[in-house]
């Protein structure tokens, strides 16, 4: 079990940071980043912040050394060894479409610490500088292929890229997907396919829309009715937010928390036991990135009682930001 | 939706400065971090015999400010067992010097208490109220809890010692699971002190808090246990208090369910480690706009949210749909203090009526009904560190959450409520 204890446990390894100095956790073979720092508000006074339905929120109290979001990015890219492509791409995206109209999402598969992936995300929001499209943002990939096409008549309301690391490289062509305005409906594109039906997503507050959320997870055939169960779907560490999420998916459902803090967050990775040097680079930047709002989502499957002792097992956890 | 029942207060910067009050009428100094008990489930065991905690001088400076102490009846002294504080008179004589402070307690194991010598001392200083820990009803389960056989006896010869003192004897027991099977037995053992009031204190997992020690009782396992023991407080006619324990699992006791605290003067550090609460149905709760805690996280890491098993009392279409039991029936004073202006149970309020006023945390509620709708009203003694409504010259008022479609109503009565009330100069609590 995953104690609350051990959702403290940014107290048990800053200590040993402060031993080793703070290279200890950067990789071997690459140099520490500079961070990026916070971009300022647009000069038409956009907001700097934006969750992951790129929607503004007013930030903690700030400072001149606070730095964006983009960086936990960034690290995670290091860590894989695809900073290059990732920063260059990021980039690209920024030149032709304008400063925070991307939201960015990491994935991590539970106990895989090689097996990420990340996600690009576009929404069509008052503030966009100018229209675009999945084969705008397509062209803006290149030299990466982005397979699929959103016609124009589709009321979407947001695509997505979705790539690993040999993606990222250039290696295989790159999925897309589309979410579906007022539908909470995602489809997945590919060339040559016909969408398929990808995901649902109800958004709901966490106060006033819990029968909502707890009538959604009771009906999940992924989640079993163990007592201990919800509290592991809903710890409560994570309810306050400014949303809960519940996703049904193809092979697996999920809950997400959107607009958390520095601490929640920091709760989230170490429960869902994310690499450690992703998680020493937050700390060591701590105080830079308290300013900031996070978003979480966590993908349950449905797993022997024996094994997982409430009936089911996180698969896969993410952690998004805009940029 | 994590919260923390206990509120800030700092010890640093010198002077104290309480950041926010509960209980605005009671301000609880811990200083003298020693026990000669060693219990199971201690708030502060981490902090015993590490931290000094409030010492002498800053509280007298706490206590020469008149800013601070405004409003201020009731001065808890507390530890660690603060009868083992050399400085416990002066520490008094301090809590006295303050022209409001109606009444001095001391929270203490009674161990020392016994042989009347020290007990008057404390008496003669000013103390008049002992709030005594009493974790058992028997030498066993002391023991298993205070880990120092022997302290029943003690335990039990200091509360007669207090009992037969001129000062009011209030007792507090931490359900546990050592305990919590004999909740009655406690108030069995002490109902013949005729004490002034029994607390139970359902476990406030500050220094465990990973359950490590098993010590949590399952909510629904407590309730019939705490239940009885509550009926044992009524036929006795004890006041009783329970705390940290959902107020919708006490059914005809939920009057007595009040999770709040006294204003405490105490390292900034103690806070660090304050056990977060949380409710899976506080969105929707009335009890928990009112003071309902919840469940710690612990609990919930443990036994899970019980989300079947408690039964939240849904906000009504005003926001104010509030369990009749959840606050306490007015007195006969407070009845006639209230028709003097115009605000007793019948009252017509442009067109809306006073359904009942009732004592409620550090104040009054009233319930305001119309049309099946109800609205809470709050009215405590003036604080303007705390968030209000509106202010009297002496009082401040909140009202519950109003539904949309009843804001235009909503806004004819409290302006009503608010104009009656302004002669008040003080609450009758």
């Amino acid at each position: 079990m995953v104690t609350g204890k051990l959702a403290r446990g940014a107290s048990r390894w800053l200590p040993v940071m402060a031993l080793n100095g703070l290279q200890l956790h950067a990789s071997p073979r690459e140099p520490r980043l500079t961070p990026w720092p916070q971009p300022p508000a647009g000069p038409r006074g956009e907001s700097a912040h934006y969750d992951y339905c790129l929607l503004p929120y007013t930030p903690k109290a700030t400072t001149a050394r606070d730095l964006a979001s983009v960086n936990l990015l960034r690290w995670s890219w290091q860590a894989h060894g695809v900073l290059a492509q990732g920063e260059a791409l990021l980039q690209r995206l920024h030149a032709g479409l304008g400063p925070g109209q991307v939201v960015w999402g990491i994935k991590q598969r539970v106990q895989q610490p090689d097996a990420a992936s990340w996600e690009l995300y576009f929404y069509r929001r008052p503030h966009n500088p100018q229209p675009y499209t999945l084969a705008r943002v397509a062209e803006l990939f290149a030299p990466l292929v982005v397979e699929g096409a959103v016609p124009d008549h589709w009321r979407w309301l947001m695509f997505s890229v979705e790539f690993d690391v040999a993606q990222l490289r250039g290696e295989r062509p790159c999925a897309s997907s589309v979410y579906i305005a007022s539908s909470g409906l995602s489809y997945k594109l590919r060339d040559n396919h016909p969408p398929e039906l990808e995901n649902h997503y109800v958004f709901r507050d966490p106060l006033t829309g819990i029968d909502d959320i707890l009538a959604r997870l009771q009906v999940s055939v992924h989640a079993q009715p163990h007592p201990l169960g919800l509290a592991r779907l809903l710890p409560p560490q994570l309810m306050r937010c400014f949303h809960v999420c519940v996703a049904n998916k193809r092979q697996a459902d999920a809950v997400y928390w959107s607009r958390v803090d520095l601490a929640q967050l920091q709760f989230f990775l170490d429960r869902h036991g994310w690499p450690q040097p992703l998680r020493a680079q937050i700390a060591d930047h701590a105080p830079q990135l308290a300013h900031l709002c996070w978003d979480l989502g966590a993908d349950f499957q449905r797993a022997p009682d024996e094994a997982t002792g409430v009936g089911f097992s996180f698969i896969k956890s993410g952690i998004y930001g805009a940029y | 939706m994590a919260r923390t029942s206990m509120q800030r207060a700092t010890a640093a910067p010198s002077p104290l400065v309480p950041v926010e009050r509960t209980a605005p009428h009671s301000v609880l100094v811990a200083f003298g971090f020693r026990c000669n008990l060693a219990c199971t489930f201690c708030m502060v065991e981490d902090v015993l015999g590490q931290r000094p905690g409030t010492d002498l001088a800053t509280f007298r400076a706490f206590a020469q400010d008149p800013q601070q102490t405004r409003g201020i009846r009731q001065i808890v002294l507390s530890g660690g067992e603060a009868t083992l504080e050399p400085e416990l008179l002066e520490y008094i004589a301090v809590a006295r010097s303050i022209a409001s402070v109606e009444h001095v307690r001391i929270q203490t194991n009674a161990t020392r208490l016994g042989a009347g010598s020290l007990l008057n001392e404390l008496i003669a200083a000013g103390a008049d109220e002992f709030f005594v820990s009493v974790h058992g009803a028997d030498e066993p389960t002391i023991a298993e809890i205070s880990q120092r056989p022997g302290s029943f006896a003690a335990i039990r010869a200091g509360l007669e010692t207090i009992a037969a003192s001129p000062a009011r004897l209030f007792t507090n027991t931490c359900t546990v699971r050592a305990n919590f099977q004999q909740l009655t037995e406690i108030v069995r053992l002490i109902a013949p002190l005729q004490p002034a009031g029994m607390d139970f204190w359902n476990l406030w997992p500050r220094v465990d808090h990973v359950a490590m020690r098993a010590q949590i009782v399952p909510v629904k396992t407590l309730q019939p246990h705490l239940l009885a023991a509550l009926d044992a407080c009524t036929a006795a006619h004890i006041p009783a208090t329970v705390k940290w324990f959902p107020r919708c699992l006490l059914g005809r006791h939920a009057a007595c369910q009040d999770d709040s605290q006294p204003t405490t003067l105490i390292d900034r550090d103690y806070w660090e480690a304050v056990p977060a609460y949380a409710c899976i149905w506080e969105g929707v709760c009335a009890h928990a706009r009112t003071g309902c805690s919840g469940l710690s996280q612990a609990y919930i890491e443990t036994y899970g949210w019980e989300h079947t098993e408690l039964t939240p009392a849904r906000i009504g279409a005003a926001g104010g749909e509030v369990r009749q039991e959840a606050v306490a029936p007015a007195s006969g004073s407070v009845r006639a203090w209230a028709a003097a202006l115009g605000l007793d149970v019948g009252a017509d309020l442009a067109g809306w009526r006073v359904e009942s006023v009732a004592g409620h945390q550090a104040g009054l509620r009233w319930l305001l009904a119309r049309e099946g709708v109800q609205l809470p009203v709050d009215v405590r003694l003036r604080d303007e560190r705390l968030p209000a409504w509106q202010r009297t010259a002496h009082l401040d008022v909140m009202h519950g959450r109003v539904a949309d479609g009843l804001r235009a109503e909503v806004a004819k009565v409290l302006p009503v409520f608010l104009q009656r009330l302004q002669p008040a100069q003080d609450l009758p609590v």
